[in-house]
């Protein structure tokens, strides 16, 4: 079971490195992803996302639910540690929202992160196998629930993560999730970041 | 070991590239700094958008005491609460957190974004008390106070914009003040702080104030220019804000001719429906930096 979810995230990389990308990012192509999965949908697999989603009032993201990965965390809050960088929750559950970006529903992009493991399975452990298309259910403060549609899949060496294309504006609302891929052994640490990139449908 | 052969070669290629244009890069610059003759580079206007009518905006509420006296328009979001509000006489529109309000909040962001990313900048530090300034962008790491009159030149030209970043707060003393003189205006003077603006008690200041966090200005503190908080509050306290009009150089004069140009007829439809403000993305302010560390290999298995 783990083994081939390793082989399955490590082989698109070195797919990358023969063709001389330069290791920036490889997208998931959502036909790709399709065949691994029975599709109980009838024909399209873009996933039908109506255009103008309307932005939602700020109210602090309290929950996750990821149907299709049986995932269901509650939301902590997380800061920016001193140099810089996101501040990631302390074990292994729950998953985090950062506090510097908008609330899940508001215009641009709302930023969550969670584990892939923290001494276990963390609560993105699964996170790889979510597909294009998936929805993703974020519960707010005030009782409502921003739902959300996979659009992109992309993971990128940390040493060349896209801080513009996952932090940078957006025209809609969206929802980044975040966790780690690709161990690698020698060095004994993760390599990659894993980003699914999500739009508001309601 | 193929493979790893070519992306040596690769990061070497990739390496010499950069330095090629890190080289170029410093010839420019080089350049740049001998025709401004060294005292001074050029600064990039900083435009306010839609936020520009707005002589007070906030992120987080506008409380006020006493008396003040507001020229121009005032809002704040997402926190909209306004305290005080019954004791401010107001030449404007009150937006409280309406659309107006948010999208003048979003072109907030931008503009102050715009000043932070000013350069180059000449380094400066400490109190800014018995200084006079010409035209130019100026930084401080941290932070920056105001002691007696701090004087901004503008040698002659309407035009001179000055720019003024630090990174953490603003703080000027009692009765200080902000001179301008040969052409400088409050219009084009811009104050970008990391953290809170606080201005003493009776002091004249002048300028676009816009603070990553609160603005305080405490009793009797005159204000030519507008006072714009990205995420925290604005605090008044018996006050007179003036959003500054401003003077656009005058064009050389055209050569007179006497033939009075034929007035363009105006054309009645000029009902061009006010587009709503489209509210521009709420961005992420602070950016993460690098990548997150999400992970400590617990679980993964050599494959």
């Amino acid at each position: 079971m783990n083994r081939g979810r390793r082989l399955a995230i490590a082989s698109p990389m070195i797919l990358a490195i023969v063709l001389g990308t330069s290791g920036s990012a490889y997208q998931i192509d959502a036909s790709a992803l399709s065949l691994t999965r029975e599709s109980n949908k009838s024909t399209s697999i873009t996933p039908k996302i109506s255009k103008q989603s309307i932005p939602m009032n700020r109210s602090i993201p309290t929950r996750i639910q990821i149907p299709s990965l049986n995932l269901d965390s509650r939301l902590m809050k997380l800061g920016l540690l001193k140099n810089g960088s996101l501040q990631v929750p302390p074990t292994a559950f729950p998953a985090g929202w950062y506090t510097g970006s908008p609330t899940p529903g508001e215009m641009g992009p709302s930023i969550i992160a969670g584990h892939i493991d923290w001494n276990g399975p963390g609560v993105f452990y699964n996170l790889n196998k979510m597909r294009l298309g998936d929805r993703i259910s974020i519960a707010r403060a005030d009782g409502s629930t921003a739902s959300f549609v996979v659009t992109r899949m992309a993971s990128f060496l940390k040493r060349d993560f896209p801080t513009e294309a996952v932090y940078g504006d957006l025209n809609h609302p969206g929802l980044r999730l975040i966790t780690c891929g690709d161990y690698d052994f020698t060095r004994h640490k993760y390599i990659r970041d894993l980003v699914v990139f999500a739009k508001l449908i309601s | 070991m193929l493979q790893a052969k070519n992306f040596q070669n690769r990061k070497t290629k990739y390496l010499r590239s950069i330095v090629a244009v890190a080289s170029v890069g410093l010839t420019a610059t080089g350049l740049m700094l001998s025709l401004a003759g060294g005292s001074q580079a050029a600064v990039t206007p900083i435009t306010l958008g839609s936020a520009d009518g707005f002589a007070v905006l906030a992120g987080a509420g506008i409380t006020n005491t006493g008396p003040t006296t507001i020229t121009g328009d005032i809002g704040t979001f997402p926190t909209t609460t306004i305290v005080g509000f019954s004791s401010i006489t107001q030449s404007g529109t009150n937006h409280a957190g309406d659309a107006v309000t948010q999208g003048a909040k979003d072109a907030l962001v931008t503009a102050y974004n715009a000043a932070v990313a000013e350069s180059p900048t000449t380094t400066i530090s400490g109190d800014l008390g018995g200084r006079t300034l010409l035209a130019g962008a100026y930084s401080s790491a941290t932070s920056l106070g105001l002691t007696g009159t701090l004087t901004l030149d503008g040698a002659g030209d309407s035009g001179s914009i000055f720019v003024f970043q630090a990174g953490s707060t603003l703080t000027t003393a009692s009765a200080s003040n902000i001179s301008l003189i040969n052409g400088a205006q409050s219009c084009n003077v811009f104050w970008q702080m990391g953290s809170s603006i606080t201005l003493g008690t009776n002091s004249t200041f002048r300028g676009t104030l816009l603070a990553q966090q609160s603005i305080t200005l405490t009793t009797g503190v005159n204000v030519d220019g507008s006072v714009l908080a990205l995420n925290g509050a604005v605090t008044l306290d018996s006050n007179h804000i003036t959003k500054p009009t401003c003077l656009t150089p005058t064009p050389t004069p055209t050569p007179t001719s006497t033939v009075t140009p034929t007035p363009t007829p105006t054309p009645t439809s000029t009902v061009t429906p006010t587009p709503t403000p489209t509210p521009t993305p709420v961005q992420i302010v602070k950016k993460p930096k690098g990548s997150v560390n999400t992970g400590d290999g617990s679980t993964a298995i050599f494959g």
